[in-house]
C-alpha cells in the first residue's frame, strides 16, 4: 500500500491529513517535527512520499529537506506551508522537491500530487534497480573485456581497439563475444544501451 | 485603465473642460500625478492592512487546512459506506472545535490590531 509520511507541527493539520489519506486507501505515518522524521524514518518498500511543512519550529521542512542528498534519501516531498514565500518556494524546486502547495490548500489538489509524487517514486525506484543491474552485468566482464566493451560501444573497429590496447583484431573479436555472452546484450546497439546507463548510474 | 473611478472621473472632467483638441497624454499624466499625490498619505496606513492580511492569513491557514481535510475525508467515506457514526460524531467534533479556533485566532487578531485601527484614524483626521 502506497504511503504518505506526514511531518507538520500542528497536530490539527497532521490529523486531518492521516484521515483524509487514509479515506482514499493510503497508509499515512504521522511525525510532529523534523527531529522525529529523522529518527524515525525509514525508506519502505512501497511507492511513499513525504507532506512536509515548511515552518516549524527547530529544524524547518527546508533544512530537514536539505538533509535527504546526503542520506541518500530519494523519496518524493511535497511542501506545504501556512504563507507562500517565493524565495523559499523557489529554493526548494531547486533543491528537487516534487511540488509545493499553499495551505489551505484544495484537497483534490493535494490528493492528485500525491498520488503523482507516488508514481514519480516508483519509476525511480524502477530506474535504480535497472541500474543495479546493468552495473551488475557489467562488472562481472574482466578488466580486459570491459575495456573492449566500452572501445565498442564508442563505435571503434576492431582494428583500431586492437591497436589501441596492443592485442591481435581476433582476440578483440573474442573479448567482444565474451563481453555481449557475460552481459546478455544481443546486439552492439544493446551494448551501447548497457555502457552508457552504467555511465548515468555512476554519476 | 486601472484608475480609480475617482481618477476616472476628474480625467472626465478635464476633457469636458478642455475640449475635444485636449492632449489625452497630458491628462492620462495629470491624472495619474493627482493619484500619485493622494496615494502617498495613504502608505503606512496600506503596509499596516497588508500585515494583517498576511498574520490573519497565516493564523487561519492551519484550522482551515484540518477541517478541509477532515471534512474531505469524511465525505470520501461516507460515498464508500465505510463512514461510522461514531467517526462521523468525532470528525464533526473536530471540525467544530477547528472553526472555534480559527474565531478565536481572528478575534485576538482584532484585539491586537484596535492600535492600528485608532492610528488610521488619526492619520486620516
Amino acid at each position: 500500500m502506497p504511503l504518505v509520511h506526514i511531518v507538520d507541527d500542528d497536530a490539527a493539520v497532521r490529523g486531518g491529513l492521516k484521515w483524509l489519506f487514509e479515506s482514499t486507501g493510503l497508509a499515512a505515518d504521522v511525525y510532529s517535527n523534523a527531529e522525529e522524521f529523522l529518527a524515525r524514518y525509514t525508506p519502505s518498500e512501497g511507492g511513499e512520499c513525504v507532506v512536509l511543512d515548511l515552518s516549524m519550529p527547530g529544524l524547518s521542512g527546508l533544512d530537514l529537506f536539505e538533509t535527504f542528498d546526503d542520506r541518500g534519501w530519494t523519496v518524493p516531498v511535497i511542501f506545504l506551508t501556512g504563507r507562500a514565500k517565493v524565495p523559499d518556494a523557489v529554493r526548494a524546486l531547486k533543491r528537487g522537491a516534487f511540488d509545493f502547495l499553499e495551505k489551505p490548500f484544495a484537497d483534490e489538489a493535494l490528493l492528485a500530487r500525491v498520488c503523482a509524487a507516488h508514481e514519480e517514486d516508483r519509476r525511480r525506484r524502477a530506474r535504480a534497480e535497472q541500474d543495479a543491474a546493468v552495473v551488475a552485468r557489467l562488472g562481472g566482464l574482466t578488466q580486459r573485456e570491459h575495456q573492449v566493451a566500452l572501445r565498442v560501444a564508442a563505435g571503434q573497429p576492431n582494428k583500431v581497439i586492437a591497436a589501441e590496447l596492443g592485442i591481435s583484431p581476433r582476440t578483440v573479436e573474442v573479448y567482444r563475444a565474451k563481453a555481449m555472452s557475460k552481459t546478455g546484450a544481443r546486439s552492439v546497439a544493446d551494448l551501447v544501451h548497457l555502457v552508457m546507463r552504467q555511465s548515468s548510474a555512476a554519476s | 485603465m486601472d484608475a480609480p473611478d475617482g481618477d476616472q472621473v476628474r480625467a472626465t472632467a478635464h476633457v469636458s473642460a478642455t475640449g475635444p483638441g485636449a492632449d489625452a497624454e497630458l491628462i492620462w499624466r495629470l491624472t495619474a500625478d493627482d493619484g500619485r499625490e493622494r496615494a502617498a498619505p495613504r502608505a503606512p496606513e496600506a503596509a499596516a492592512t497588508a500585515d494583517i492580511v498576511g498574520r490573519l492569513g497565516h493564523e487561519l491557514a492551519q484550522p482551515l487546512a484540518a477541517i478541509t481535510s477532515y471534512a474531505r475525508g469524511a465525505l470520501l467515506r461516507s460515498q464508500a459506506g465505510t463512514l461510522s457514526r461514531g467517526d462521523l460524531e468525532q470528525i464533526l467534533s473536530i471540525i467544530v472545535a477547528q472553526a472555534f479556533r480559527a474565531a478565536d485566532r481572528l478575534r485576538e487578531l482584532e484585539a491586537g490590531t484596535e492600535g492600528v485601527s485608532d492610528a488610521s484614524r488619526t492619520h486620516r483626521r
